[in-house]
């Protein structure tokens, strides 16, 4: 082919294509960093093999593959000898070579630095904070219909547990579990005018302590490289491509418009007109008065801190620590003690009604006496109308919306299949079972690491150990999924190369080991574990898994700049926690106790095996509905607003991990939505 | 506050003690005037019993009734149930309809069960009209799976049968040696490919008018072992039996969790596999189960009025989500296995006090058995016969009885259709 034709074929001046590592990863010190992850990996896994002597992958004799295929059902019985494997890294391995990312065009000097970043992350990237946060998520406000607000009946948190920091819940009052705080979703009933309120908000600790926080601090020069929010030119990118992963959540998905027209028969108007008998209309808007008081109370302390650091005054930390870090500390009692308002009160107004009358029971339907929890029964209902809908018309980019105000449990299953666009045709059952046939011929190594990874985790769980059987069957036919492989055309990771025996670091022998190219880590399988709640056939369990994997899972544990990257989550956390809980943020650090490093591993396994599994579904229906990990660094930074006033107290990180230890009781819309909503900015 | 009160016990459970310390009550001996007694059945047997004369005064309140064995013997439970069925069909009871092939519509909810000697031949009736069956042989009086073991052979209850011919009456006496026979469960529904009961608690604080109450932190009892219908399995009692006692010895025995998972994590995988309908009408159905077995064994109860008792139901689900009870424990254990299950228990000791002992006050056996909706805790109203009645205008047992405690949305799909009266 002569060169004009090539001249002509390309369209005329616009930008050079980008070549292919930059839609990997457009930043080069994050693909140098996670080359070298790589590397260590590998270097790590095939030290193991050498030392116990054992290949990366063999054919099973036929006896052994006639075994294994009559308990494929049963692999958990089998109790291989595993204790000479070890996993190959933990999260906490992964959290210190994130810690120690730097971008080569920055000048970290330690001093300074510290003075703009309190965090464990030092690598500059646009993290949304909560104005960005409340405008990528408007159907999570206060006053939209919302699953998972509501106590449900019949799902109480699994555990009754309370866990040992938490010594703020008489033990004599059930109504009000540990972890929930109520936030009234889309409820009227809390009255404007109710004595309760204003005392639980203008809590003591406020003003008290927050003026010394800036003091602490040498009033050094003023900072001026890395202002939040300023996005960082890449050294060796000079053409970051608009739309890159620097943009906070990608919000401008196409489904929006598509479904925009069913989005009124949710809206939360319609709930309180209906049940109007129980609900004086003049009750509305509760969020007003709750953060109202504070304006006048936070206010008195300009003068305290302004005059000790003039210098400072410029530096993007300043308004936020003057203002904000008593509203998410108080936040949360709030609704702890608003709820019991309209308890004594509904109940006594109803109690004369006894509206349908049941022969098993009469009193327990308690719940009915509420008007709140009658609105949110009729947005519950209404919901689940409308879900049956967007599955009668299959409609992917409408599941995907809808899933944003929480998918009902009866319809979470094929929903998620849905957005997913996860199919269980004859095709995909034939793809299962030949992955299934390649488990059965070859042994490979990875597969005692999942055996190991399972052990340890699942298998110990409270709520998973039921499917132990289930994770070996979709963890093993995983390993063996070529077409897993395709997702590294935009993970910022490459798969590791293994070379047949003999013909090391030569190209042409290299083959992808293990062949889907993922090397399963401590943990792991918990990935798959929430998903067996809803899928009781393994070839649907797998298909699902698989494209939950390749869309957002493998980014929690690959080194990259994406927004939904485990980098960006664990910035976009510190950010928020120190943006607007810097007392907090600022006390846990004098004692050692780095917020991310409690907080890593739940945001590497997307909280799964830490909520009750209830929440966790809860909580990745809003993955799944805004194509976005955020939410879990936004869940992770509110778990810390709500048990912000024990960990104040904590002098340890020890003890600061013991208050933080069981979030199993914890509601997370709840927690979330007065995070991002209610929290003054 | 009259007093402290003051406790007795047989059974040295932390999760009881701690209970009774945390009210500030004061510990006795058996000999001593107490007025809370928490005893083990065999201590009842002798509290009530004819010889010791024990009369009880009106300060003074025990955890079982003199003959909660009516409800809590395997046999006896079957015969309760049996005579109610009858007595219900005799009046014309619509609960006692049947359907085409002669089965209770409504009242079908315990596997086909004989006693062994005493209906040694009727079983040998029914064991010929489908004899691929596997049976289930349990001893009347044993608890925790002891001396159970399953039969698809005529052969192998032989014994039985010529105990029979010899001397019924003999065999009949001698309690101990008797048996029930009952029609195994071989389809049930598997969760992640094992079998599991349903472990759940009832706390009834008077038979006559019937006032009982249902823990909703009951929990589902996981075998370690793959299930398998196999008749080569038969033998392999990990495989069949859920019982904690049994499963402790199993070499998969996990003492993380011991194998048990909350009917929450139930309710939430059901509702996530099979619908939320479906679901809600499994527990319906459930509640259905506990509180005709009740009823069935109220006539004969005696309905002492210093007694109240928590008793442990064992349900088992087969794979068309039809529930099936199997037993009704009077002493469910105390025993802790698990860190959650410690939690569970010292709080289902809570609740339990809190209702029988309002305020952990000197009980008065007088009271009126109407705890304020506070003092429930976890408990829920399961039945309450008076409050039934007194709403005589709603008269449709069977629309109620297919609503949940609860539940939500479910209740224009009734699972009877046809409309029942109360008698």
């Amino acid at each position: 082919m002569c060169w004009p034709c090539v001249f002509l074929s390309r369209p005329p001046p616009g930008p050079p294509a980008a070549p292919p590592q930059h839609t990997k990863e457009p930043l080069q010190y994050m693909r140098n960093a996670q080359a070298s992850w790589e590397k260590r990996i590998l270097k790590s896994l095939n030290s193991m093999c050498t030392e116990l002597g054992v290949p990366l992958a063999r054919k099973r004799p036929l006896p052994e593959q006639r075994e294994l295929s009559n308990k494929w059902n049963e692999m958990g019985t089998d109790e291989p000898d595993l204790s000479k494997f070890r996993p190959v890294y933990a999260p906490k391995d992964f959290l210190e070579v994130l810690v120690s990312l730097r971008n080569p065009n920055l000048d970290c000097s330690e001093e300074v630095s510290s003075l703009s970043h309190w965090g464990l992350i030092k690598v500059p990237l646009h993290v949304g904070d909560i104005p960005q946060v409340r405008e990528a998520c408007p159907e999570l406000t206060l006053t939209s219909g919302q699953l998972g607000i509501d106590d449900h009946p019949h799902v109480p948190s699994g555990t009754p547990h309370v866990p040992s920091g938490t010594p703020h819940v008489p033990s004599g009052t059930p109504h009000v579990p540990s972890g929930t705080p109520h936030v009234p979703s889309d409820t009227p009933h809390v009255p404007s005018g109710t004595p309760q309120i204003p005392p639980t908000l203008t809590s003591p600790q406020v003003p008290l302590t927050s003026p010394q926080i800036p003091l602490r601090y040498p009033s050094g020069t003023p900072h001026p490289h890395v202002p939040s929010g300023t996005p960082h030119v890449p050294s060796d990118t000079p053409h970051v491509p608009s739309g890159t992963p620097q943009v906070p959540l990608a919000l401008t998905s196409p489904q929006v418009p598509l479904t925009s027209p069913q989005i009124p028969l949710t809206s939360p108007q319609v709930p309180p007109t209906l049940t109007s008998p129980q609900v004086p209309p003049t009750l509305t808007s509760p969020q007003v008065p709750l953060t109202c008081p504070q304006v006048p109370l936070t206010s008195p302390q300009i003068p305290l801190t302004s005059p000790q650091i003039p210098l400072t005054l410029t530096s993007p930390q300043i308004p936020l620590t003057l203002a904000s870090p008593q509203v998410p500390l108080t936040c949360p009692q709030i609704p702890l003690t608003s709820p019991q308002i309209p308890l004594s009160h509904f109940c006594i107004a109803h109690s004369k009604r006894a509206n349908m009358p049941s022969a098993l029971q009469i009193v327990t339907n308690r719940k009915k006496c509420f008007g709140r929890q009658a609105a949110s029964d009729l947005f519950e209902s209404e919901h689940v109308r409308l879900g049956r809908r967007v599955l009668g018309e299959q409609d992917s980019a409408a599941a995907q919306q809808y899933s944003r105000q929480g998918c009902p449990t009866g319809l979470r299953a094929p929903l998620w299949a849905l957005i997913l666009n996860s199919t269980n045709d004859p095709e995909d059952i034939m793809h299962y079972e030949q992955l299934k046939a390649g488990v059965i011929q070859h042994d490979l190594v990875v597969d005692n690491l999942i055996y190991k990874d399972v052990k340890l985790t699942a298998s110990n769980d409270d709520y998973y150990f039921v499917f132990e059987d289930f994770l070996y069957q979709v963890l093993l036919c995983f390993s063996r999924d070529t077409t897993v492989l395709e997702h590294f055309n935009y993970n910022s990771a490459t798969p590791p190369k293994s070379y047949i025996q003999g013909k090391a670091e030569q190209d042409e022998y290299a083959v992808i080991y293990p062949p889907n190219g993922v090397i399963p880590f401590h943990g792991f399988s918990m990935y798959v574990a929430p998903l067996c709640f809803l899928y009781n056939e393994p070839c649907r369990l797998y298909g699902v898994f698989r494209e939950m994997y390749v869309r957002y899972f493998f980014r929690l544990h690959s080194i990259s700049s994406h927004p939904s990257g485990i980098v960006s989550l664990c910035l976009q956390f510190e950010r928020l926690l120190q943006s607007h809980l810097p007392q907090l943020f600022y006390h846990l650090r004098e004692i050692g106790a780095q917020p991310l490093s409690i907080a890593f591993k739940w945001m590497v396994r997307a909280f799964s095996g830490y909520l009750s599994t209830d929440q966790l579904l809860l909580l990745w229906d809003r993955i799944l509905g805004y194509d976005s990990l955020e939410i879990v660094a936004v869940l992770a930074a509110a778990v810390f607003a709500f048990r912000a006033e024990n960990l104040m107290e904590v002098t340890s990180l020890a003890s600061a991990e013991a208050v933080l230890a069981d979030l199993s009781t914890l509601k997370v819309m709840p927690l979330i939505q007065i995070f991002v909503f209610a929290t003054m900015i | 506050m009259a007093g402290k009160v003051k406790w007795v016990t047989d059974i040295e459970k932390s999760v009881l003690v701690n209970n009774f310390e945390k009210r500030g009550w004061t510990q006795v001996t058996e000999s001593e005037d107490w007025n809370f007694y928490w005893m083990s059945v065999q201590t009842i047997r002798n509290v009530f019993s004819v010889d010791t004369g024990y009369r009880l005064s009106d300060e003074q309140m025990v955890n079982h009734f003199p003959n909660h064995y009516e409800l809590t013997r395997k046999d006896l439970m079957i015969k309760n149930i049996k005579r109610y069925r009858k007595d219900l069909e005799k009046e014309g009871s619509p609960l006692a309809e049947k359907d085409e092939n002669g089965k209770y519509i409504y009242l079908d909810f315990v596997p086909v069960t004989f006693m062994l000697p005493a209906d040694y031949n009727l079983f040998v009736e029914e064991f010929r009209k489908s004899p691929s069956n596997t049976w289930i042989m349990k001893p009347c009086g044993k608890a925790q799976g002891k001396g159970i073991f399953l039969i698809n052979k005529l052969s192998q209850i032989k014994k039985w049968s010529r105990d029979s011919r010899t001397s019924t009456f003999m065999a009949a006496s001698s309690g101990k040696e008797a048996y029930v026979i009952s029609l195994y469960i071989d389809n049930p529904l598997l969760i992640g490919g094992k079998k599991f009961d349903l472990r759940l608690y009832v706390l009834v604080t008077t038979y006559r008018p019937l006032k009982c109450y249902i823990y909703k932190l009951g929990f589902c009892r996981f075998c370690t072992v793959k299930y398998t219908p196999s008749t080569s399995e038969l033998d392999n009692m990990f495989v069949h039996l859920t019982n904690v006692a049994i499963q402790k010895h199993g070499d998969d025995y996990n003492h993380i969790h011991g194998g048990k998972w909350t009917v929450s994590n139930l309710r939430l995988y059901l509702e996530s596999t099979r619908g939320k309908e479906v679901t809600s009408r499994l527990f319906d159905q459930i509640h259905w189960i506990m509180v005709q077995s009740l009823k069935a064994v109220a006539p004969v109860m005696n309905n002492d009025k210093h007694c109240f008792e928590c008793y442990g139901y064992d349900i088992i689900i087969d794979d068309k989500l039809k529930p099936w009870l199997i037993e009704v424990n009077a002493s469910p254990s105390l025993t802790s296995s698990t860190a959650n299950d410690r939690i569970l228990k010292y709080n289902l000791i809570n609740d339990t006090l809190n209702i029988v002992t309002p305020n952990a006050e000197i009980p008065d056996c007088r009271w009126n058995r109407c705890p304020p909706r506070e003092a429930l805790g976890n408990y829920q109203i399961l039945y309450d016969e008076e409050q039934a009645l007194s709403e005589g205008t709603d008269r449709d047992l069977r629309s109620r009885s297919g609503q949940s405690l609860g539940s939500k949305g479910s209740r224009s799909s009734s699972v009877r259709p046809t409309p029942a009266t109360w008698k």
